[in-house]
């Protein structure tokens, strides 16, 4: 009987490992949730965006919302994240980096500085029509890019004027494209592992700027359901941010962060 | 007559293959050719979206029975943006008719795949009476759109009448979610693309409602303030 032996010798321990490792992402995940942000950030320090474009629908969406959202004193710089073969969102990117900073300056005659913007191309997840076979490679490369941007350290990426002290972005902003999806765990997955050296070096007792925020906005489409990327961020989103009344104060789980009904932010 | 219908038909067979703003103002004849009087604009737009096709929109468009209404209600132009899969559609719909047969009841058609500035066409539709400049005059249009919200989001900014027809054919249908609910908040009037198009028109033109008026929250909370948390500032 060699199959018994076998089975002890490694099907249980990797069964063991990855229950454990199920709990501890289950435990970071409430914990990231539910835990305080530490108040620390001084005003007028520079803060670094990231914004995550899809097609054209989200990339309307998201360019309306920032319209009305983006503070160019505040947020003074933008990474405008697009995925390949995508030239109409890495236009509009341009093209709103424009005429906003014209507007804001037009209204704010105090403000001085509009700051600078990058537009960083990576790889899509899944492309229109590709086997789902293939998909789970693709998405893999799609994750490790999303990783490399928020390190500041994607091939096509401008490096950050020397006043920023972190290369990663402090906030995320995204709305629901399947590339959000890749963004946000990849934020997390930094943080967790920053949390970790923290620890490790025994440095987490003294507060630090958090940084890799992730606020997802639900499209304004979404009226009663929520979309496919909208369920998987819910449990991984900082903020969840509805536009519709009938999707206020879902939660992923008991214990997570209710979604919040904003109205609209399109308009 | 003829003449000038003739010259639409050319004028849009060159423009599918053209974007360009300014040849669409240079070979459009009432501009050129039509005394003062009659050259307050009413424009209706069609968008049937970049992404997925929609011939059953374009069908309901290019027929007979839409023209004649269109020409009812004193509109002067048709300018319809029917996707990379429409035009063929479209094109052999309008090489289907005679110059001077009338079918197009004296309106102006103009048809490209795509722009991706159709906030100009959406320009165009808009109630504009400049003063001292009345062949600049336009009177209030219309805008038949797919549920997309890049488009109605675009129509409600511009405070156009909205007919929403919903693609059935896409993902879980949702875009029939977002047409229902925007026709019952009085921001548009939903139709059918195989039937109910044609009626809609003056369904759409009467209702002057709420275009301006997005649904807003009880709580303080907005995307900026939601962003200035995730800062979290010393106080």
């Amino acid at each position: 009987m060699a199959f018994f032996p076998l089975l002890l010798r490694i099907f249980l321990p990797a069964a063991a490992i990855a229950v454990l490792a199920g709990i501890i992402v289950l435990f970071a995940l409430v914990f990231s949730q539910n835990a305080a942000i530490p108040k620390v950030r001084r005003r007028g320090t520079p803060v670094h965006l990231l914004i995550v474009l899809g097609s054209g629908g989200h990339t309307t969406e998201m360019f309306f919302m920032l319209e009305k959202a983006l503070d160019l004193s505040v947020y003074t710089y933008r990474t405008y994240v697009v995925s390949s073969g995508d030239n109409f969102s890495a236009e509009k990117a341009t093209d709103f980096e424009a005429k906003h900073v014209a507007r804001q300056l037009e209204q704010n005659k105090t403000l001085t500085d509009t700051g600078s913007f990058d537009v960083v191309t990576i790889p899509r997840a899944r492309r229109v029509h590709q086997s789902y076979w293939t998909a789970p490679f693709t998405t893999i490369q799609s994750f490790w890019a999303c990783l490399l941007v928020l390190c500041g350290k994607y091939p096509n990426q401008r490096r950050l004027p020397w006043k920023y002290t972190s290369a990663c972005p402090d906030i995320i902003i995204t709305n629901g494209p399947a590339v959000s999806v890749c963004m946000v765990l990849a934020a997390k997955t930094l943080r967790f592992f920053i949390f970790i050296s923290r620890v490790l070096s025994g440095k987490s007792s003294k507060p630090a700027i958090s940084r890799l925020r992730t606020v997802f906005v639900e499209s304004w489409a979404r009226i009663t359901t929520l979309s496919t990327s909208g369920v998987l961020l819910l449990p991984l989103a900082d903020q969840f941010l509805v536009q519709w009344p009938g999707l206020a104060g879902r939660r992923a789980w008991w214990g997570m962060k209710k979604t919040s009904y904003v109205g609209w932010a399109v308009l | 007559m003829m003449q000038q219908c003739f010259d639409i038909r050319t004028a849009s067979s060159i423009l599918t293959c053209s974007q360009s703003h300014v040849l669409i103002i240079s070979l459009s004849p009432t501009i050129l050719f039509s005394p003062p009087s009659v050259m307050v604009r009413k424009v209706c737009l069609v968008t049937v979206g970049a992404t997925a096709a929609f011939p059953e929109l374009v069908a309901a468009v290019a027929n007979e029975q839409f023209f004649k209404t269109l020409a009812e209600k004193n509109f002067t132009h048709l300018y319809i943006q029917y996707g990379a899969h429409g035009r063929h559609q479209f094109d052999s719909y309008l090489a289907g008719h005679q110059p001077g047969d009338g079918l197009f009841h004296d309106i102006d058609v103009i048809g490209f795949d795509f722009d991706k500035d159709l906030g100009y066409y959406m320009g165009l539709a808009m109630e504009k009476k400049p003063h001292g400049k009345p062949h600049q005059h336009q009177e209030l249009g219309l805008m038949i759109t797919h549920a997309g919200t890049g488009s109605i989001l675009e129509g409600l900014r511009c405070g156009l009448p909205l007919i929403i027809v919903p693609n059935p054919k896409l993902a879980d249908n949702h875009q029939e979610d977002l047409a229902i609910q925007m026709e019952s908040l009085g921001y548009g009037v939903m139709a059918r693309a195989d039937r109910d198009v044609v009626s809609a028109i003056d369904k759409a033109t009467e209702q002057r409602v709420k275009r301006f008026s997005p649904m807003k929250s009880e709580s303080k909370e907005d995307v900026l303030s939601a962003l200035h948390d995730q800062l979290s500032y010393v106080d």
